[in-house]
């Protein structure tokens, strides 16, 4: 019976060339990184393109890697940069198409850029559920990264330091200024 | 709208509450992901290897262009103004 290979030795053989260890890579980890992309995003479609991306980026600069962090460190990073570069190009999409449209530049018929629900939010249909997705997706750039990766992803307080490239002091107060925010925008009047 | 549950306080309980909202389980990417990514690879890659990098700029492209432009008009040039005369190129032969 033969074990699976560590990440250590996938990086390694896909170093030297093997196009198996790029594949059981992608396999191995396109869930999370598709999942961390979807929670920022809240687009299927644009969290596929992000996954699909880094692991493009990976495909190119593996060479690079040296392994002084994990590579799943390496990956969680360039999917929460790359989504939140996405995220960042679709607000000022929006800006954009909104002052366009009340400047009277544009005479195309106002169309309310598609809010992209979260799938499973849609599907249960549960308005609270949607109230809480909406108020972390108005959460600051930081605080959403560290909450999203702590209460979606799961991941420690530590693997969250590496992938923020921060202390976990640093973490644990992003965290506590995160779950404030959230209860001043669903609870305003008990904060 | 009906008033929203209290909110929990402790990580655990964040954690499990974004958790209900995965009922189903976790939302995996759409199947055939790989296949799609060799795809996405396979056409990244096509163009590199028909032209070097720095001949994919325009810039670059346009300057190469112009320059064996202005070297053909310079040569053209030359020959029309000074034609070699038949006297000093038989002169400069009988030297050598």
């Amino acid at each position: 019976m033969s074990s699976s290979p560590t990440d250590a030795e996938l990086v390694a053989q896909f170093q030297a060339g093997s196009a198996a260890a790029f594949r059981t890579l992608v396999e191995r980890y396109q869930g999370p990184v598709y999942r961390t992309a979807l929670s920022l995003l809240r687009s299927p479609e644009e969290a596929e393109d992000v996954a699909q991306e880094v692991f493009v980026e990976v495909y190119q600069t593996i060479d690079r890697f040296r392994g002084e962090a994990a590579l799943s460190t390496w990956l969680y990073r360039l999917a929460t940069s790359r989504a939140l570069k996405q995220q960042r190009k679709n607000r000022t999409k929006k800006r954009f198409t909104l002052l366009t449209n009340l400047l009277g530049i544009n005479h195309e018929v106002l169309h309310e850029p598609p809010d992209h629900q979260h799938p499973q939010a849609l599907l249960e249909g549960q308005q609270q559920q949607q109230q809480l997705l909406d108020a972390i997706a108005r959460l600051p750039e930081s605080q959403q990264v560290a909450f999203t990766l702590r209460h979606e992803q799961e991941l420690s307080y530590e693997e969250i330091a590496a992938v923020l490239g921060t202390s976990v002091s640093a973490v644990e107060s992003l965290l506590f200024r995160a779950r404030q925010r959230l209860r001043q925008f669903l609870h305003p009047h008990l904060v | 709208m009906s008033a929203l549950p209290p909110l929990p306080e402790e990580d655990e309980a964040w954690t499990a509450r974004l958790r209900a909202l995965q009922p189903l389980g976790p939302p995996e990417p759409r199947p055939f992901f790989f296949t799609r990514l060799q795809a996405r690879l396979d056409a990244r890659q096509a163009p590199t290897t028909m032209l070097p990098a720095w001949l994919r700029r325009p810039a670059y492209a346009l300057f190469l262009g112009a320059l064996v432009l202005a070297l053909n008009a310079d040569t053209a040039v030359s020959k029309s103004v000074s034609p070699p005369t038949s006297s000093s190129s038989s002169s400069a032969a009988g030297k050598w």
